[in-house]
């Protein structure tokens, strides 16, 4: 176990203890790049706060029936992030590809806009169509920069069928993302 | 992996680059979330653990009947912290400071407050008083030797800012008696900060804010149409995520999620540590043509003037700059609307997700 993990174990051990706190510094620590993950896959602010506020309430709930991880804890946080993003997405299925209302004032180039928002839809939606955890294998190695070892702990997998699984989703994202009515 | 298949990745990671940006966090949203959450874990910290182990292997419908009863339990100890049973706790959190642990709890019943308050001069009041705590905070702190977290010198930043937001909202008479108040309280609060660590950055960058909030108010007594314009485009930057009229503090305690922003727009002279706009990050003020360094108090807004460069103090219109390129060059201050492609808040979308993913732990 190296010094990262062996600290995040100690401060398992003292919110195991509900240490207010030791739990205040896992929020501190966590919850920014929780709030960016959920954000990069759902592409909304308030949806992304709700994520972050739904694992937290989920770790503490784990915490509580003293179940819950003992270490890799960034790891087991993103696992239950993904999760809820998963019933997320199921909830949701229809595409809106809608503009915000200060879009209408605003001076500055609106087909760039447009088209970086129609290049991040896109991506969500071939992302969606991918299984959960081709899903979290790519956007923890490519878009949160995780290595094998934090992807294997967060899919509870060891990390020869990580790379397996990287590189099928590799394969599929490229042809969902050649696929020309991803959008319709 | 056969040469093809490093291909496919290198296209993908540039692809997949398209999702990193994000807006920086609401610091609203995030110190609320926080403040659940500990309230949360305070309601759980009060459940035994022979309580907890009895119901652990009962089935799953009890778990959650369980976990509502805590829920409700958790917000009926926000709702006792917030507005009765226990009001001496939240009495208590009002003197508390930023690294204790109550502090969240005073922010949610600031919060609170605001909500509560009813019309733009309720508001503006309190607002004010709200400034004048932290600016209390961040001298208690200093006192004590402890350089101010971010998030305090942004809230102040943000309480300023919202003042002036409502005095944009204002008919002219209205707005021009809350802004003369709002320059008394701003010289206060530089004045105050001044004194207290000349060598801070996040205070440095604070008193930059401050200056650039006072120039926005005297703009509002002499030009409220100017004004109001200047608000608005501020306003819009920050739906976008954008702001361009805050020095943001950055260090531990810092809210901001580091993820750099395409083309950001900025105030002031960039980094504290040389105070040069770099390309792409905005600038505001004339700043000298000869150093690139604008200084503060200096400036004017605007984007200057296009044939030279180089804005003259006091001579800076308002106005969205060019739409075209939206980086200012060092020297060059810019105010305008930023870069076309700097990031932007939208509004959720998702893919139809065919996964088998489940929720809750694993």
């Amino acid at each position: 176990m190296d010094n990262c993990t062996d600290l995040e174990a100690q401060l398992l051990v003292r919110c195991r203890s509900f240490d207010l706190q030791a739990l205040a510094e896992v929020y501190d620590s966590y919850s920014p790049a929780l709030y960016r993950y959920a954000y990069r896959l759902l592409g909304d602010a308030g949806l992304a706060e709700e994520c972050v506020a739904e694992t937290f309430r989920r770790l503490l709930q784990s915490l509580r029936d003293q179940r819950g991880p003992k270490s890799y804890l960034r790891a087991y946080l993103y696992r239950i992030a993904h999760n809820w993003i998963t019933d997320t997405y199921r909830r949701k299925k229809t595409l809106q590809v809608e503009l915000p209302e200060s879009f209408v004032d605003i001076v500055d180039s609106p087909e760039q806009l447009v088209d970086q928002r129609i290049c991040q839809e896109r991506l969500r939606r071939a992302l969606g169509r991918l299984t959960p955890d081709q899903r979290q294998v790519i956007v923890l190695k490519f878009v949160e920069d995780c290595d094998n070892e934090t992807i294997a702990a967060a899919l509870n997998k060891p990390v020869g069928a990580v790379k397996s699984l990287q590189h099928r989703a590799l394969r599929s994202l490229k042809r969902l993302l050649d696929e020309k009515d991803l959008l319709r | 992996m056969t040469r093809n298949d490093q291909e496919i990745d290198e296209n993908l990671k540039r692809q997949l680059d398209v999702l990193k940006p994000v807006p920086p966090r609401d610091l609203q949203s995030a110190m609320r979330g926080r403040a659940r959450f500990l309230a949360e874990a305070m309601s759980a910290k009060n459940v035994s653990a022979d309580h907890v182990q009895r119901h652990i292997g009962q089935s799953i419908s009890l778990r959650k009947e369980r976990f509502a009863m805590n829920m409700l339990v958790t917000f009926a100890l926000i709702f006792a912290l917030l507005f009765g049973g226990a009001a001496g706790t939240v009495y208590a959190a009002q003197d508390t400071l930023p690294t204790d642990l109550l502090y969240p709890v005073k922010i949610l019943s600031e919060d609170v407050r605001l909500g509560l308050a009813v019309g733009p001069q309720e508001q503006a009041e309190l607002l004010e008083e709200l400034a004048q705590t932290r600016v209390e905070e961040i001298v208690k702190l200093q006192n004590r030797g402890v350089e101010s977290p971010a998030t305090v010198c942004l809230r102040l930043q943000q309480h300023n800012w919202q003042i002036l937001s409502l005095a944009a909202g204002l008919d002219n008479l209205a707005m021009q008696a809350m802004l003369e108040r709002l320059h008394t309280r701003l010289q206060g609060q530089y004045a105050t900060l001044n004194q207290v660590d000349k060598q801070s950055p996040t205070l440095l960058q604070t008193r930059e804010t401050l200056q650039i909030q006072l120039r926005l108010v005297e703009t509002g007594l002499t030009d409220p149409d100017g004004f109001r314009y200047l608000v608005r485009s501020e306003n819009q930057n920050r739906i976008k995520g954008v702001p361009n009229l805050t020095v943001s503090p950055t260090g531990p305690g810092s809210l901001s999620d580091g993820t750099p922003q395409p083309g950001q727009g900025g105030y002031g002279p960039g980094s504290p540590s040389d105070g040069t706009p770099q390309p792409g990050q905005g600038g505001y003020g004339p700043g000298s043509p000869s150093s690139g360094t604008p200084q503060p108090g200096q400036g004017g807004y605007g984007p200057g003037s296009p044939s030279d460069g180089t804005p003259q103090p006091g001579q800076g219109g308002y106005g969205p700059g060019s739409p075209s390129d939206g980086t200012p060059q060092p020297g060059q201050g810019g105010y305008g609307p930023g870069s076309p492609s700097s990031g932007t808040p939208q509004p959720g979308q998702d893919g139809d997700g065919n996964g088998k993913g489940g929720s809750g732990n694993h």
